[in-house]
């Protein structure tokens, strides 16, 4: 082409016009390249490899450590040793072998020819012989032939072969003893090179590191791996995962689905790019911790060797109680270690190794986040945990961007002010350069910013639903925020309010086929005229905490936006307004109230306030209420004294001083934290060694102390005696108290008052009643016109009383309706109407059953996908950022979650004073503030009455704040797919998530501990022995644990339906619940699932520790053939008995996980004590034996624990009579029958005292001396009185130091001559055994007679087969083993329940000289070896 | 007024802006009365204003020094502004940068045209010869174009290279239809046409307006038989078709433009260059149907219910505006008509009402509150 000459520009300089562009088109590229390149995640990553090469490092020093060296020394001249003597002693020896296995060798070679050759002839013949035989038969004189052969050669063979043989032995034994004599150089040669392998392994992974890192610094003249394989524009080069090479790490998650624009895709995470060694147990801080701690002794000694100064060890900070750690081991130490304590002692650490590695020239290790593995690698991220990382990836649990990997936009999100400003300079200007960045940004481009550390529990409930399937795991309590938020959610009476789909789905159908609501937590209100008065409800509703601080119903009034400060033109008097609103709705809840007739009392009974006292303190209530006016002086004088260190006087006198609310806050502030009734042991803190234990301030029903002040007598008996007779719904159970019992009760309760609550009505004066007007009018004409409202107003045409009558015609019925409001005056029918709104507006009948709005939809909003609102759709007031200026200027506004003047509301709130708020733009910010004070987003607003912020005031605990928080963030879709999600239907986390939730709602957990909680109730039963403060196992309810292993399933529906006391002695006792349809089912399921996942779970890990075992005890006996037993011996010269193998499992580290899980387990049902397990304190032998009981014992509960749900025993026949009086026999001589009865007692009236102490069981003695009251037959009887003209002399219950407690009774009758004479009633101190045949599983008796002590620690039941074997064993009456005699005892006692057969008592007569039962009765100490 | 009208409905702030008033505050004063100023009302009657006495005094206004100052003050003003977080916030963003350098760009090349077509008018009055004359307009396609071309590329390149690396792509939700971002922005160059969406159906802002500019742009050169102004700079020769095309592309594409891009907060809600884009403050949005206005409002009768005889009055009045308006142009215009003839000018000046009807409809709106002037909403057709 030819180039034209013309030129209309100058080429010159356009030329370099080019140039230059060229040039600077270079440079951006470069540019460009560069600022790609350098991200902030490759320095996280080099990091991680400087770390690996320093610690590569210190693994060398330490192999190069001076008694390292020496012991290599060591094992060098050991070795020299060992040749010499190899070489002089048995040289001789050795020459003499060495010919010997030489000749037999020879002689084996020459015998083994012909064996070959004749073993391959006779193959061939056989063949023949086969061959002929099916082709001519068996007579064929070719068969014969053939067959005559074979005979042959097999005979020749046979002499070959054993000469072959001889030789073959003398061979190998020759060449055994042989590798014996040098065995001594070969071991030590092993250990040479062994330990030099150790040495050069260090140095060259030391090396490897320093090449792969020679851009960090480390070496100076090494070829330059990192820098090529990283290099820009070639990192591609070098392989995936190459050490030293940094990439972007992203895990492909196909069951975490993002949702993006109608697609549900997978989620893949790319957190693991900065968090890089997220999953490496040797990045824990402990194992770092200890590995640096081990560097030391060798960084010193290189140190030294350079003759530089040594670097600090750092002293250990002090143990528990004192205790001094060793220097330089205080990483063994590093569970007793408090958190503050680890952290500062790894910065010391970390500040010598620093020091060490500056001197070298090498880089400082930084070893924070995101360096850090997952703190919890047992349970999450790693392989073998149960969320795998490779499965569930991070953001599934903590939510975020996760293809990020910038800090911001992976959003990150900052818990307080001071850390977003740190942040928005650190990570916002200058790694992303965009300054205009805050985290409002993040969170509110980003739906689902990273949840804070406390909040992500939030997320668990993705794929446990159910979310109480997850409180614990293994032993360790696990989702505890999430679990106390969704039992506070549902028991404070937030869902009543708002609806949560997946609470409102759980629940079950009625009898009408549709779903149930939840309990209403608020009272029955629909009779409340014959329960409270008008002038108390008022007062109650206005400020329920000044009447009882600790109550659940929360607090509407005198609240931030309605208290007097807050008054504004359009709400001029709020207190007024409040006020005048409560008296509108106690106005309407009396007049709509129902008739009702409480339960009758039998005139003859009076109440006994004091029996009612003692009564209260045993029957049971305390598993529910608390009771400060009876407990309040013991718990807070002694609790001073320990708190503050007071004296008795000094404390008692401060408790006087206190009024009856103070003691409540007291106990609110000091006993109690949660209002949870699943109370964790270390929430309980009972520790039998401790002098001090402080009480529990149970919450879950209301606090008794001044419940004299609120209700009537009559209505309180019949409250007693039958709950469901005013409240048909109530959670309260019935007791079955006798009449005489409730009256007792109530009694009592009633002399519980408090006179300083202020009980004067909110009396309808001028002002109030034109408050009612104004009210009445602004809520009329907020619908509808001034001219109009003001008609209905005046109830023009009966308006208003038609809107009234509309309200309550369906549940009053019309007519009933329309004469009530009619006979009212005008002013009343506006207070009426008045009424209605106010508890419209504020929701009342949510919780309470009100008449009128028994249809009403719930008042607060929807919940269920809450945290996925859209933050902006959040109203946070004027903490917006918007007004940020605002904020700084108001700080006393803005600053607190209650406003400083708020004097009334700081004191309610358990909140510190001091407590400055940081509120973020944040869901959970906006969440927990809300809970902690519910009209904060309505701070300085101005607002009409109506329109303000209603919820009420709770007066939640920051914890529980947090847990609510907790909650709510975990309402939103669940993005993950089935596999991940939990299988409820299937397995039995379904029956228990469901059980536990009932169990806690119900409050079986009160009295019974079912998993490993602790009983309420317990705290009441204990007791001190022999210094220690135990709890009374026999008089308190009865511990469930295994219990679904225990009972036959259909007598345990049976009994939750009709309860029937199975320990007479018992005062407490198992209440008839009020139960709704299928909530029985869900108990028994429960149970039963319990006992099979444990049994599951157990057998999981014990078949790996089995296979484990079972290796090992294979392996070693591959090597005994060897005849290797020798060596083992002197190799371990430190154990003095050979362990037999396998033994030592629970020191793997690969079944680390599992040994923890069966110590804990085993810990926890008290099979082995903790102490035991510790390998610090015991040696070597005492940790396997420990360790060998623990695996028996879980075996044993294994077995006993796999149960089939449903449970049906298959039907056995009865057994001969004569088998059965062998039985019966053994029963009594194996001493059954002292403490158990057996059978019914007959009926009918008894004439003498032989007949008596046959027809009358006593089943228990209440009270002392005269005034106590014997039972007989169930029926209670007074001391004095008369029992079919027999005199009750006395009853008394003896209490040993164990515990056990002897119950006897004297009657006085005429025995069959007709003399007056005296005999002794024993109670039974175990359960009558007829019921055993429907109650129990034969397998559990079985294993109870075996074991009753592993089954239920602190039993009274007495082992009596110790180690399976029977005392009666070869006795002649009882044949057989000693499990054949074990199974006679339980075909009779089932026999005998179905027989009904009956065992009275021995008839003991009393003479003057009573100690002599004493030592009778005196079964106190027989038991004690049992218990 | 949206914003004024939340001030009073909320009275804290407004009581929070006396209180900062009050104060002494000036700066805070001064970016107050800004904030006010840039709402569309007053924005609309500034911009307007002051195009007019660009377009009167452009002699004057585009002598170097002059422009230089104004430049200067412009940047001042821009340059101090960004100390405020919340103006920093708006023109530092990402999507808005290019914004902030278009009304540069604009700025410059009007400076350019205007400069030179007030060079040659003073020509033209002295006689003398134009800018232009003489020029030889050639230019050589290789290489001189071709490498010119390749120069610019490879500058543009570099450029686009760097502006990458200072502004890195922000951070946006997740595109999900079920929820739209707020504010949901078109991209820059439909900002004008999503402000229409605020005054017209969405028809006509979405479909018949954006056809009809295409349409007129497409007619122009059909419409514009005046030989005058072609080839070189000049305001004097062709002073109404300049001044139509500024409002048309100054006031009623650029400036919308910006209006959409710094002014339209959440919620589509006008904001301050000064305020904070609040999610949650209100807005005092009540409009009503002119029927409402005529029937109501002026006769005190009933609204008729049959929807033609209601929409009567608007439809009237837009009737009359579209008949009576090109006979008013005409009887202003009468050497033009007779220039262009009667369909041409028919044509020309129905172009010219339709564009007019946008800022009609916009000042009715912010002063009557005016929904539509048609409303015929059984039949989907409101104007």
């Amino acid at each position: 082409m030819p180039v034209p000459e013309e030129r209309l520009y100058h080429p010159e300089r356009l030329n370099k016009w080019f140039a230059l562009a060229s040039v600077l088109m270079l440079v951006s590229f470069c540019w460009m390249s560069l600022v790609d390149y350098d991200r902030p995640w490759r320095g996280y990553q080099e990091h991680y490899f400087v770390t690996k090469a320093a610690m590569a490092h210190l693994d060398y020093l330490n192999a190069i450590r001076a008694d390292h060296r020496q012991e290599l020394d060591r094992a060098k001249k050991e070795l020299e040793h060992q040749k010499e003597l190899a070489k002089t002693e048995n040289a001789g020896k050795r020459k003499e072998l060495e010919k010997k296995l030489a000749d037999a060798d020879f002689a084996f070679r020459k015998a083994n020819g012909p064996w070959s050759r004749v073993r391959q002839v006779l193959e061939v013949t056989r063949d023949t012989y086969e061959k002929t035989l099916g082709e001519y038969g068996p007579d064929h004189p070719k068969t014969k032939a053939a067959h005559a052969a074979v005979v042959a050669q097999e005979q020749e063979f046979e002499q070959l072969q054993d000469v072959k043989e001889l030789h073959e032995d003398a061979k190998k034994d020759y060449e055994r003893q042989l590798r014996d004599l040098e065995m001594p150089v070969t071991k030590a040669a092993k250990r040479v090179t062994q330990l030099e392998k150790v040495a050069d392994d260090a140095l060259k992974k030391d090396r490897a590191y320093r090449g792969l890192l020679f851009k960090n610094g480390l070496l100076k003249n090494v070829p330059i791996v990192s820098d090529v394989i990283n290099f820009p524009f070639f990192d591609f080069t070098a392989p995936k995962n190459t050490p030293g090479r940094e990439q972007i790490n992203q895990l492909v998650l196909p069951n975490v689905r993002q949702r993006l624009n109608y697609l549900e895709t997978y989620t893949t995470d790319r957190c693991t790019t900065c968090h890089v060694a997220i999953d490496d147990p040797e990045f824990s801080k402990e194992r770092l911790a200890q590995k640096l701690e081990r560097s030391l002794p060798g960084i010193n000694e290189e140190l030294q060797r350079e003759s530089k100064a040594t670097v600090a060890v750092p002293t250990p900070p002090a143990g528990p109680d004192g205790a001094t750690l060793p220097v330089g081991r205080v990483t063994d130490f590093w569970d007793v270690l408090t958190k503050t304590q680890q952290d500062d002692y790894f910065k010391a650490l970390l500040a010598s190794v620093n020091q060490y590695l500056e001197s070298t020239g090498r880089k400082q290790l930084k070893l924070g986040q995101p360096l850090l593995a997952h703190p919890d690698l047992d349970l999450y991220v790693s392989v073998d945990s149960k969320h795998p990382m490779k499965h569930m990836g991070c953001t599934v649990c903590h939510e975020g961007n996760p293809q990020e990997t910038d800090f911001v936009l992976a959003a990150h999100t900052p818990p307080t002010h001071k850390v977003e400003e740190q942040w928005s300079e650190e990570y916002y200007d200058k790694n992303l350069g965009i300054p205009t960045m805050t985290f409002a940004t993040v969170e509110h481009y980003w739906d689902h910013p990273m949840r804070l550390p406390k909040y992500t529990e939030g997320s668990c409930a993705k794929c446990h639903s159910q979310i109480t399937d997850i409180a614990r795991f293994q032993g360790q309590r696990v989702g505890q925020r999430l679990n106390l938020g969704e039992h506070l959610f549902v028991t404070v009476g937030c869902i009543d309010c708002h609806n949560v789909d997946e609470i409102a789905k759980a629940q079950p159908n009625g009898p009408d086929g549709s779903r149930m609501k939840p309990r209403r937590v608020g009272p029955d209100l629909t009779h409340v005229a014959a329960k409270l008065k008008p002038k108390w409800v008022q007062q109650w509703a206005f400020f329920p905490q000044k009447f009882r601080p600790s109550t659940r119903m929360p607090h509407f009034f005198m609240q931030e936006n309605n208290n007097a400060d807050s008054a504004n033109s359009f709400d001029t008097d709020p207190i007024m307004r409040t006020q005048t609103e409560v008296a509108a709705i106690s106005q309407y809840l009396f007049a709509v109230s129902a008739p009702w007739k409480p339960l009758a009392k039998p005139d003859d009974v009076k109440g006994d306030a004091e029996r009612g006292r003692k009564l209260f303190r045993k029957v049971g209530c305390l598993a529910c209420h608390s009771n400060i006016a009876e407990f309040g002086e013991e718990w807070i004088t002694k609790d001073l004294m320990h708190r503050e260190g007071l004296d008795e006087e000094t404390a008692g006198f401060r408790y006087k001083g206190m009024t009856p609310d103070e003691r409540v806050r007291y106990a609110m502030k000091h006993f109690s934290t949660e209002r949870d009734s699943f109370l964790e042991p270390d929430v309980v803190r009972f520790d039998p060694d401790k002098k001090y234990n402080t009480p529990v301030f149970s919450r879950f029903a209301p606090e008794l102390s001044n419940e004299g002040s609120k209700v009537t007598f009559e209505w309180l008996y019949s409250w007693l005696r039958q709950p469901t007779h005013y409240a048909p719904d109530t959670k309260m159970p019935n007791l079955r108290l006798s009449p005489g019992d409730a009256a007792d009760l109530a009694a009592y309760l009633m002399t519980l008052k408090d006179d300083s609550f202020d009980q004067h009505v909110f009396a309808m004066n001028k002002a109030r009643r034109d408050m009612v007007d104004h009210l009445v009018f602004t809520l009329l004409s907020g619908q509808r016109s001034e001219r109009r409202s003001r008609a209905i107003m005046a109830d023009e045409g009966g308006a208003l009383t038609e809107m009234l009558v509309g309200l309550l015609s369906s549940s009053l019925g019309e007519d009933h309706a329309y004469d009530l409001i009619r006979a009212m005056s005008l002013p009343d029918k506006k207070l009426m109407y008045l009424g209605s709104r106010a508890i419209t507006h504020y929701g009342c009948y949510a919780c309470h059953k009100i008449a009128g709005f028994e249809e009403a939809s719930p008042p607060g909003t929807d919940l269920s996908g809450w945290s996925e609102k859209p933050i902006a759709q959040l109203d946070f007031a004027f903490y917006d950022h918007a007004f940020d200026k605002m904020r700084k200027s108001k700080d006393d506004e803005f600053g607190y979650v209650y406003l400083k003047k708020d004097a009334q509301l700081r004191q309610l709130s358990p909140l510190p004073d001091d407590t400055r708020e940081q509120i973020t733009l944040t869901h959970a910010a906006f969440a927990k503030h809300k809970m902690m004070n519910p009209r904060i987003w309505d701070r300085e607003k101005l607002k009409r009455p109506y329109d303000k912020l209603k919820m009420p005031n709770f007066y939640f605990t920051e914890k529980e704040a947090e847990a609510l928080t907790t909650y709510l963030l975990s309402r939103s879709h669940p993005r993950v797919n089935a596999p991940l999600k939990v299988n409820y239907e299937e397995t039995t986390a379904g029956p228990i998530a469901k059980g536990r939730k009932l169990t806690r709602e119900l409050n079986c957990v009160g009295c019974h501990q079912t998993e490993d909680n602790y009983p309420v109730i317990q705290q009441y039963f204990r007791h001190k022995l022999a210094g220690r403060l135990v709890t009374d196992v026999v008089n308190a309810p009865p511990i469930l644990r295994g219990e679904g292993a225990k009972l036959q399933h259909n007598w345990f529906h049976e009994f939750l339906l009709h309860v029937q006391p199975l320990r007479p002695w018992l005062i407490v006792r198992m209440p008839t619940f009020n139960f709704r349809p299928d909530e029985k089912t869900t108990l028994v399921e429960y149970f039963a699932a319990l006992a099979q996942r444990d049994s599951a779970n157990l057998s999981g890990e014990l078949a790996k520790v089995d296979e484990y075992i079972d290796k090992h005890k294979s392996k070693d006996k591959g090597k005994t053939k060897g005849g290797d037993q020798k060596v083992e011996a002197e190799g371990d010269a430190s154990t003095s008995k050979k362990a037999s193998p396998g033994t030592e499992w629970y020191e793997q580290d690969n079944l680390r996980q599992i040994t923890g899980s069966l110590e804990r387990f085993g810990v926890e049902r008290e099979l082995v004590r903790a102490g035991d397990m510790d390998p610090l304190t015991n040696s070597p032998d005492k940790l396997r034996e420990a360790h060998a009981m623990l695996l028996d014992r879980e075996r044993f509960l294994q077995a006993l624990y796999d149960v089939d749900y449903p449970f049906v025993e298959p039907p056995t026949p009865l057994a001969s009579q004569e088998q059965f009086d062998r039985g019966f026999h053994f029963l009594q001589d194996m001493g059954c029958l002292k403490c158990h009865v057996l059978g019914d007692m007959l009926p009918g009236p008894a004439k003498t005292t032989d007949d008596f102490v046959q027809m009358y069981r006593l089943d228990g003695v209440r009270g002392e001396g005269d005034s106590a009251t014997v039972i007989l037959n169930g029926e209670p009887h007074a001391v004095g009185s008369k029992v079919d003209g027999f005199t009750i002399v006395s009853g008394t219950n003896t209490v040993y130091d164990t515990g056990d407690v002897d119950t006897q009774a004297v009657v006085e009758g005429p025995n069959a001559e007709g003399e007056t004479e005296r005999v002794m009633l024993s109670a039974a101190s175990a359960p009558n055994l007829s019921l055993a045949y429907q109650r129990l599983r034969r397998a559990w008796v079985h294993a109870w007679m075996l074991n009753p002590a592993l089954i239920q620690p602190g039993t009274k039941m007495p082992q009596n087969f110790p180690g399976g074997v029977s005392p009666y064993l070869g006795d002649p009456n009882y044949p057989g083993t000693s499990a054949d005699q074990i199974n006679l005892l339980v075909d009779t006692l089932y026999d005998a329940g179905e027989k009904n057969v009956r065992v009275p008592l021995t008839k003991i007569v009393v003479t003057a000289q009573e100690e002599e039962f004493d030592e009778d009765s005196g079964g106190a100490e027989e038991f004690d070896d049992g218990g | 007024m949206g914003r004024a009208a939340a001030g009073r409905e909320n009275g804290v702030v407004e009581a929070e802006m006396v209180e900062l008033l009050a104060a002494g505050s000036g700066i805070e004063a001064i970016k107050h009365a800004i904030n006010v100023l840039c709402e569309p009302y007053w924005f609309l009657i500034l911009s307007v204003a002051a195009l007019i006495v660009f377009l009167v005094g452009y002699r004057t206004i585009t002598k170097p020094a002059m422009a230089a100052a104004i430049a200067a003050l412009g940047l001042l003003f821009f340059l101090s502004s960004c100390l405020d977080p919340n103006f920093f916030k708006i023109v530092s963003k990402g999507d808005n940068v290019p914004i902030v350098m278009m009304m540069g760009a604009i700025a410059f090349t009007l400076w350019i045209a205007f400069r030179q077509a007030a060079i040659n008018d003073e020509r033209m009055e002295k006689g003398e010869p134009l800018i232009e004359a003489g020029a030889d307009d050639k230019v050589l396609v290789w290489p001189d174009l071709v490498y010119t071309e390749l120069i610019c590329l490879v500058l543009l390149t570099a450029f686009l290279t760097v502006w990458a690396i200072f502004l890195r792509a922000p951070l946006e939700q997740p595109a999900n239809p079920n929820v739209a971002p707020n504010p949901a922005k078109a991209p820059w160059y439909f900002l004008g046409l999503q402000e229409m969406l605020v005054y017209f159906d969405p028809w006509l802002a979405g479909v018949l307006f954006p056809g009809l500019i295409i349409v007129g742009l497409i007619a122009i050169p059909y419409l514009d038989k005046n030989p005058k102004g072609n080839g070189y700079y000049t305001l004097k020769e062709r002073p109404f078709a300049i001044s139509t095309f500024m409002f048309g592309f100054v006031i009623l594409w650029i400036m919308l433009i910006i209006f959409g891009t710094f002014l339209r907060g959440p919620n589509w809600n006008f904001f301050g260059p000064y305020e904070f884009w609040d999610h949650n403050r209100p807005a005092a949005l009540l409009n009503v149907d002119f029927h409402d206005l005529f029937w109501i409002g002026l006769l005190g009768q009933p609204v008729p219910k049959y929807c033609l005889w209601r929409e009567a009055p608007g439809i009237v009045l837009l009737g009359g505006y579209f008949v009576i308006g090109p006979l008013i142009l005409r009887m202003f215009m009468r050497k033009l008509y007779r220039q262009m003839g009667f369909v041409r000018f028919s044509v020309m000046s129905m172009l010219l009402l339709v564009m007019l009807l946008m800022p009609i409809k916009m000042v009715l709106r912010w002063t009557l509150n005016l929904h539509y002037i048609v409303g015929i909403r059984e039949w989907f057709f409101n104007i």
